[in-house]
């Protein structure tokens, strides 16, 4: 750890600066449930929490039914978990990745009444 | 002939017991001088190696092993159905050992940004008392951190920017047999920040105390200061503060507390806490430490 903290050393960098391709191009106005969400949704939560899995590796949070989505979007525990709010347990879990945009793009949505549109 | 004999024998008590008169002179001038060289160290200024969240002066015994497990559950103002946050959990597991007695060393991780972090804290003067007296312990911390979370797609992906170093000057000082009393200023640099208006370097001044109810419980108080944290845009952060109850049981310390901070380790608690007291944003956690002895 010590050594690999001596190689990297000391920077003074920002997201803004360093990683700004990330949100340059990100459409957050334009998002509706079906073409925006539900593709995010598919490849990122699917694996663990489509309704058979959920009950048990999903803990017990289904998201495949809008119902579904809704509630976890409305109480906040779907935009905790891929923001890295430290009162929900990080997801997604697994060789999947939301990207920074996807999230933005999932607030958004959520921000503007999570409708099923 | 008699007269004669009494008259040396009489002799001999007086050479004799003036020998003892001088050799006590000579004893009583060698307790003295031992006296005044001995110096007593303050021990046990702390029952842990943390105060709550916060390292205190104490170190490991060499050739000792602290397991440690600390558990940071949700808030409790997210309602029975989350059972008071206790549905919701972070964690940081740790083992730390004493190199020297006065030198240690440590490396865990935490469920906090899938963090693995690793530190060194070693005592540059002991609260002593007797031929010599110092009024405080200071120790010094130095503690580095590696945020493992998966980074989103990007061109670039520094190593550099998943780190964060922390470093600290630990000042206590052992008041009476109950009440002992931490000052610990603090440096935390973040080599990545949000925006650029962001500062990377955080100034923050730790005070905590401890306060004995028997030989085996104490409650605790931590409080940190952290200046000119509020630039990160649509984000307010608060200064945590924590209260605990210290429970020692022989080999293990379990340490009950509750703070608004949700991270466990110190980038997270002092940079990144947006709990608040007075909303209600309050976290049960407890701190278990057992100790083994390898040596």
């Amino acid at each position: 750890m010590i050594i690999l903290a001596e190689l990297s050393g000391c920077y003074y960098d920002n997201e803004e600066d360093l990683y700004p391709s990330v949100l340059s191009d990100c459409d957050t106005v334009n998002v509706s449930y079906s073409r925006t969400i539900v593709p995010i949704i598919d490849r990122c939560c699917m694996e663990c929490h489509n309704n058979e899995s959920a009950p048990s590796i999903g803990g017990s949070i289904p998201l495949e039914d809008y119902a579904d989505v809704k509630e976890s979007a409305l109480d906040g525990s779907f935009y905790g978990s891929i923001s890295g709010d430290p009162s929900y347990s990080f997801m997604p879990i697994g060789d999947s990745v939301m990207t920074e945009c996807e999230i933005k793009q999932v607030d958004s949505w959520i921000m503007n009444g999570a409708g099923n549109n | 002939m008699i007269k004669y004999f009494i008259r040396i024998l009489f002799a001999v008590v007086i050479l004799l017991i003036s020998n003892c008169l001088l050799a006590q002179d000579d004893l009583e001038e060698l307790l003295e001088k031992e006296t005044e060289e001995r110096t007593e160290q303050a021990i046990a200024t702390f029952k842990s190696t943390r105060v709550i969240n916060m390292h205190s002066i104490e170190r490991m015994q060499q050739g000792d092993l602290d397991f440690r497990v600390s558990h940071r559950f949700g808030e409790l103002n997210s309602g029975a159905y989350e059972f008071f946050g206790l549905d919701h959990s972070g964690s940081h597991l740790s083992l730390e050992y004493g190199i020297f007695n006065w030198l240690m060393l440590g490396a865990g991780r935490a469920t906090y940004q899938k963090t693995f972090d690793s530190f060194l804290k070693f005592s540059l003067i002991r609260q002593s008392s007797g031929e010599k007296n110092i009024p405080v312990s200071v120790s010094y911390y130095s503690g580095i951190a590696v945020n493992t979370l998966k980074f989103p797609e990007s061109e670039n992906d520094f190593f550099s920017s998943r780190l964060c170093y922390t470093h600290q000057i630990l000042a206590a000082r052992k008041c009476s047999n109950r009440l002992s009393l931490q000052l610990s200023p603090t440096l935390v640099h973040r080599n990545l920040v949000k925006t650029a208006d962001e500062k990377n370097d955080l100034i923050a001044a730790g005070v905590g105390g401890r306060f004995k109810l028997s030989n085996r419980t104490a409650v605790s108080i931590e409080y940190f200061y952290v200046h000119d944290k509020n630039n990160d845009p649509g984000v307010t952060y608060y200064d945590p503060l924590s209260v605990g109850f210290d429970i020692e049981t022989g080999s293990h310390v379990f340490q009950l507390y509750f703070t608004n901070a949700t991270a466990i380790i110190e980038k997270g608690y002092i940079g990144e806490t947006t709990g608040n007291w007075t909303d209600g944003d309050i976290c049960f956690g407890f701190n278990i430490s057992r100790v083994f002895t390898l040596k």
